[in-house]
């Protein structure tokens, strides 16, 4: 009757999950017998039916066994019972933590500086998370970005939109509940009686307080803005011009400095409301408000609307109602860009407008003409990244320091165990462990923290004030949760192959046993050595990248020229006085300071062919004094007032693009321009340039043209005389300050202003370089460990090799060899690997890169190598020097 | 406790225990039911009503010797209690009353 066969192969056993399920359920008096059972059926089972089915029919009971009698009941006393073994896993945990202090430093050291990091992170988070959430209609708000397509397959993605865009939205698209429109270029002196203070903000239209959740404490929001040259102060603003005195209802003078001629200059302004201050988490930023009926005067510009060429001035905002949705907007923009795009047959270039989230703007993808704060998304992205290995490879380190410590804790988990702990047990009292010391580590990180994030607040391409990591209780209980899964995660591993130890094995003989789980922590060891070397690669190469674009020639000579910001002043006073300074070589006027990232266009034609051109206005005195190499023709020459065709000067490129042939053939050709404020002006060529770097190094050399038009001076370019710099700032900004005394002056270096728009790098070269300090830290305090305990369990094969005659250095290298194999494999690894990442993903859309040596990247490694020599050689040293003697008697 | 009457089903689970004698485990009674009756009863039935019946005070279980079938586990023997005794004689003893009382004339010709 019974099946007589001796026990099932443990292979094709019942499903072990199910067994355990019915041992978590089951009633402990009723559960033996009930397993054996089932076992039994199963066993029958499969003799009849086959080892799948049996299995079927195993779990299938296992689950139709889950009954009222069957199942216990929850057990305080079971919980009770972990609660109070805490307190001794606790005890145990600090106690085993005293007695190997080494090891306990270098893991909370190691711990708390990649924890430091972490908290960083978590704050940066916690901040980021805050950006603009006081909005009551975030999630209903759409700003409208531009993509452009230029003939030459050139795209680029800007965070304005043209009106017409928003005019269209406002009337054509269904759901639509309010547009709003935002001019950027707002920057002046608002003044009254002859107090002056310096503004910024945005044109906006009236639609401003309905869309956005910005605590208008004076004024109607639906009229404030309402008609022309009326404004909005912030309290600050109000609070400065007249002090406690009601604002609303008088008049103010402002006098816009952006963008100069599109409103008269010190127009009279009605201020009809008070707005609070922008709070520090808006991604708008403002301390006035004018409204954008202004702008839309007859007269002014704006008022001619061109789908592409005013696609760059304004910030559209779209707010949806209740119930509709994103894909309405979408499909519609996408209608209007395809229609105005077929109307507007304009030298292939082509604008494609859509939505983008309230959420998505800050962080989100990098886009050309915001002026308000930015945070891009890759770069949050990246950081948490970065930060997650630095977090990954401290945990390693934890990991592979208390498995190195197995032998030493063996005992006493065998012990344990025999006395009746059981896995859970064995394995909640590791990761109490693991907690407490990520608990220690966190005090310490704390401390670290604070100096760390006031470096990072300087960082602008993070920072931008938007994020203070101010310390918050909730950011506090953020870190303890941080630190509490940081613990669990670290003590995870050795809890588990802890658990796993038989009580058997665990005798004393254990300690000869070669050590298991060898290549698991070699392979840490490794990758950890891996991550700082793949870091400080990336930080030279970042470093030789800066270098090298700083240093490039541009063409033109960029050496002790100071680059005056005019601030409106009148440019023939300035020039005066600066030329009569003995330190001033040359003096010239500029309308944009080239070669530092700002793009300034217009349209030119040629005979049938057209097509955008940067350009720069300047005057006589510019290119002899940027060194520009004439190829052909002449300079400008002197022109009095307001001159409109003084003829241009091009480069050598811009003859390719208009195939007007050689420099001479091309002197004297008529071309027609259409920009700002004109149409169709006929330039003759005046002389052609070498070619040069109006751009940055990401972009190519292209077609420019410098045009002569005093109107648009803002810039002064003085050339001073070598050796004598700091003397002549002194006068010159004596001088600046005699012509306008009500603004400081703005002057830099050019060479310093092309740093600055390379800082992104430098930035790059901090926080790669930080990072690979910290991952650097880590790996060699693992590294150290690692060492420590190799040598220390093999201290009596060391001391019997002595014994036998082996020396110093023999000793030194057969303990250092092994290290220094894995150091050179993470070297193999790790630089080429971020050579080519550096190469391909971070420069990949920079045309000119800084050529790599072996030097450069080598370097790193040696000092990598020297630090890992220093901690193996200092530990193994140690250990070949200790007397056999003292290490062998007891055997 | 809710009625000394036996339900059909823990009549016959009690008969094939006092019948197996030493040898009454969930799997034997099982398949000895399975056998006399011939319809299939399913272990978690038979379990549960010798859970029932261990309740009731009918039946008394102890646990036999570890063997290497059953993968070392031991098993659950079930014994009939005196009062398991009594209540079986008192259910025979009320049928065959009532047994009697049936004319013979009922069954005639079947």
């Amino acid at each position: 009757m019974k099946p007589k066969q001796s026990g099932s192969p443990r292979t094709d056993g019942p499903p072990r999950w199910a067994s355990r399920l019915l041992e978590w359920y089951c009633k402990p008096s009723l559960y033996e017998d009930l397993q054996g059972d089932l076992l039994e059926y199963f066993e029958r089972n499969v003799e009849k039916k086959g080892v799948l089915r049996a299995k079927l029919i195993y779990i299938v009971d296992v689950l139709k066994f889950f009954r009222t009698y069957t199942v216990q009941k929850p057990q305080i006393f079971k919980g009770m019972n972990q609660f109070i073994l805490l307190s001794n896993y606790f005890k145990t945990s600090v106690r085993s933590m005293a007695r190997s202090k080494l090891f306990t430093t270098i893991n909370v050291v190691g711990l708390a500086i990649s924890m430091s990091v972490g908290l960083l992170l978590i704050a940066l988070l916690y901040d980021i998370q805050k950006i603009d959430d006081f909005h009551t209609n975030k999630d209903r708000i759409y700003r409208i970005i531009s993509k452009r397509h230029v003939s030459n397959g050139g795209v680029s993605n800007f965070a304005t939109a043209s009106v017409v865009a928003a005019e269209r939205v406002r009337e054509e698209v269904p759901g639509v509940e309010k547009v709003v429109v935002l001019n950027g270029g707002l920057t002046g002196d608002v003044s009254l009686d002859e107090r002056a203070i310096s503004v910024g903000g945005f044109f906006a239209s009236q639609e401003f307080f309905d869309v956005f959740s910005f605590d208008l404490k004076r004024g109607n929001p639906g009229t404030v803005l309402a008609a022309p040259n009326t404004v909005v102060l912030t309290e600050s603003t109000a609070k400065k011009l007249f002090g406690d005195a009601e604002a609303v209802g008088k008049t103010i003078f402002f006098e816009n400095a952006g963008r100069g001629s599109a409103v008269a200059d010190k127009s009279e302004y009605l201020v009809t409301g008070i707005v609070k201050d922008v709070p520090p988490n808006s991604h708008l930023r403002f301390n006035l408000l004018v409204s954008y009926a202004t702008l839309e005067k007859p007269g002014s510009d704006a008022s001619k609307q061109d789908w592409l060429k005013d696609m760059m001035s304004d910030n559209v905002y779209v707010l949806l109602d209740q119930n509709n949705s994103r894909e309405v907007l979408d499909r519609n923009l996408e209608r209007i860009s395809s229609k105005e795009n077929a109307a507007f047959k304009n030298a292939g270039t082509t604008v494609t407008v859509r939505a983008q989230a309230f959420n998505d703007i800050v962080p989100g993808p990098h886009l050309i003409n915001w002026r308000g704060p930015k945070l891009e998304a890759n770069t949050v992205n990246i950081l948490i990244a970065l930060v997650v290995v630095i977090m990954v490879s401290a945990c390693f380190n934890y990991t592979n320091l208390s498995i190195a410590r197995s032998l030493t804790r063996a005992k006493e988990v065998g012990i344990r165990k025999v006395v009746g702990a059981g896995k859970a047990h064995i394995a909640g009292q590791f990761i109490v462990e693991a907690i407490v010391i990520s608990l220690l580590s966190l005090c310490l990180a704390i401390l670290l923290f604070f100096p760390i994030r006031n470096e990072f607040l300087q960082l602008n391409e993070f920072a931008s004030g938007m994020v203070s990591l101010s310390p918050s209780l909730a950011l506090f209980s953020l870190f303890g949760v941080f630190a509490i899964a940081i613990g669990i995660l670290a003590g995870m591993v050795p809890a588990i192959s802890f658990s796993k130890i038989k009580s058997l094995h665990m005798s004393g003989r254990l300690s000869n046993r070669p050590m298991k789980g060898l290549g698991l922590r070699r392979t840490l060891i490794v990758l950890q050595y891996a991550f700082s070397l793949a870091f400080i690669t990336a930080a030279t190469l970042a470093y030789k990248q800066f270098h090298y674009s700083v240093n490039f020639d541009l063409g033109y000579d960029t050496k002790n020229v100071l680059n005056i910001d005019l601030q409106k002043n009148n440019p023939d006073v300035v020039i005066e006085q600066l030329s009569q300074l003995n330190e001033v070589e040359a003096v010239a006027q500029s309308f944009s300071v080239m070669s530092t990232g700002y793009y300034w266009y217009t349209q030119v034609r040629y005979l049938g062919d057209s097509a955008y051109f940067n350009f720069n206005s300047i005057d006589e005195n510019y290119i002899p004094l940027l060194d520009h190499k004439l190829l052909a023709g002449s300079n400008f020459h002197h022109m009095a007032g307001d001159v409109k065709t003084a003829g241009v000067i091009v480069n050598s490129k811009f003859l390719e693009r208009l195939h007007l042939g050689s420099p001479e053939e091309a002197i004297g050709k008529n071309l027609y321009f259409s920009g700002v404020g004109e149409s169709n002006v006929r330039e003759q060529i005046l002389g052609v340039v070498e070619d040069f770097h109006y751009g940055m190094l990401d972009s190519p050399v292209e077609p420019f043209v410098f045009r002569y038009a005093p109107q648009n001076y803002q810039v002064v370019n003085v050339k001073l005389k070598e050796g004598e710099l700091l003397a002549a700032m002194d006068k010159i900004e004596k001088i600046w300050n005699e012509v306008d005394p009500g603004h400081p002056l703005k002057a830099e270096f050019y060479d310093r202003r092309i740093e600055m728009a390379y800082q992104e790098y430098l930035t790059m070269v901090k926080v790669v370089g930080f990072l690979a300090v910290i991952s650097l830290s880590i790996a060699s305090l693992g590294l150290l460990g690692m060492v420590v305990f190799t040598t220390e369990s093999r201290m009596k094969e060391i001391s019997i090799r002595k014994v036998l005659g082996a020396t110093e250095g023999s000793l030194l290298y057969l303990l250092s060899r092994g290290f220094i194999t894995l150091l050179l494999i993470a070297g193999s690894l790790a630089v080429p690997a971020t050579t080519w990442v550096f190469e391909k993903k971070v420069l990949s859309n920079v045309i000119y890169k800084a050529p790599v040596g072996p030097m450069e990247l080598l370097s790193g490694g040696a000092f990598v190598l020297v630090l890992a020599l220093i901690a193996i050689g200092t530990q193994t040293l140690k250990a070949a020097r200790t007397n056999p003697a003292q290490i062998l008697r007891n055997e | 406790m809710k009625g000394t009457n036996l339900g059909e089903f823990e009549e016959l689970v009690l008969l094939t225990i006092a019948a197996l004698m030493e040898e009454a485990y969930s799997v034997a009674v099982c398949d000895e039911l399975t056998k006399h009756t011939g319809r299939e009863v399913k272990l978690g039935v038979v379990h549960a009503v010798l859970n029932r019946l261990e309740e009731k005070g009918y039946v008394k279980s102890g646990l036999g010797e570890a063997t290497n079938v059953r993968g070392g586990r031991r098993k659950r023997f079930y014994t009939i209690t005196s009062g398991g005794k009594a209540t079986l004689l008192k259910a025979r003893e009320q049928r065959d009353q009532l047994w009697s009382l049936i004319p013979d004339i009922v069954f005639k010709g079947i």
